[in-house]
């Protein structure tokens, strides 16, 4: 069975986010992203935003690289499981997640994350 | 572009369907004998089916019960998800929550089993002591 294509894009926004490749994450997102943070009660609502937010590094002061564990995907969503390593002045926090993506004509038009321990991840991210 | 489902979500959508017809304890005719079962706020899985009905008819006792609205599942031949909503109530008390059911499935049977989601302390709160 061969690959849906969402989930070929969801495996190159990973390849582009361990590389460090800004511009190629800002180009699979779409104009009016809706990005779903745990720990945020609302999204970060369109892509200007996501970027204002988070300026030229995925988050402040802070480093995060994503293992990808796999991806699937349907046409209406895909899903990457996500063991994730995140590095803020001396700590780091490794932490597994579902990022739950839709996609719409190519570009992600939502993403949620879900975890098996949000609160460890809301103490280590408090105040970014 | 629209893709054929794969079997492992046919299967769980199948399983779904049955527990809402004859209630949770169908789940046994998809788990493995030997499932791994994780649970969040548990540090270690529940182990083996027959502990896993144990866990189910304890919680029925205390009377609990579920009701669970699958949004969505996605399968590959190594990882099926589910997206739920599930709403509990335990008493007087009633908690919705969403969850990423994430699976895996070996000769038609779920081996292994993690659930991920968006406010697991509210969960592990509510879930306190069960």
């Amino acid at each position: 069975m061969t690959e849906h294509p969402s989930a070929t894009l969801i495996r190159q926004g990973l390849a582009a986010l361990n590389r460090g490749d800004i511009q190629a994450l800002a180009d699979m997102l779409a104009d009016d992203v809706e990005w779903h943070e745990i720990g945020r009660a609302e999204p970060i609502r369109g892509k200007a935003a996501l970027a204002a937010l988070y300026g030229g590094a995925p988050l402040p002061d802070s480093e995060i690289t994503a293992e990808l564990h796999d991806v699937v995907a349907n046409d209406d969503h895909a899903i990457a499981l996500v063991q994730a390593t995140a590095r803020r002045g001396g700590e780091t926090l490794t932490y597994r997640t579902a990022e739950i993506f839709h996609v719409r004509d190519g570009k992600v038009a939502a993403r949620w994350a879900f975890s098996d321990d949000t609160a460890a991840i809301n103490e280590f991210f408090a105040g970014t | 572009m629209s893709h054929h489902e794969h079997p492992n979500a046919t299967l769980a959508r199948e399983m779904d369907a049955k527990m809402k017809a004859e209630g949770p304890q169908a789940m046994a005719d998809y788990v493995a004998d030997d499932v791994e079962w994780h649970e969040i706020g548990r540090a270690e899985p529940i182990r083996g089916k027959a502990a896993l009905a144990e866990r189910w008819a304890g919680m029925s006792d205390m009377g609990g019960s579920f009701s669970v609205d699958l949004h969505d599942v996605i399968a590959n031949d190594d990882h099926v998800v589910e997206l739920v909503t599930a709403t509990v109530t335990m008493g007087d008390k009633t908690f919705t929550y969403r969850t990423a059911e994430i699976m895996h499935v070996r000769d038609g049977k779920i081996t292994a089993r993690w659930a991920f989601s968006d406010d697991t302390a509210a969960i592990n709160e509510f879930f306190a002591g069960m």
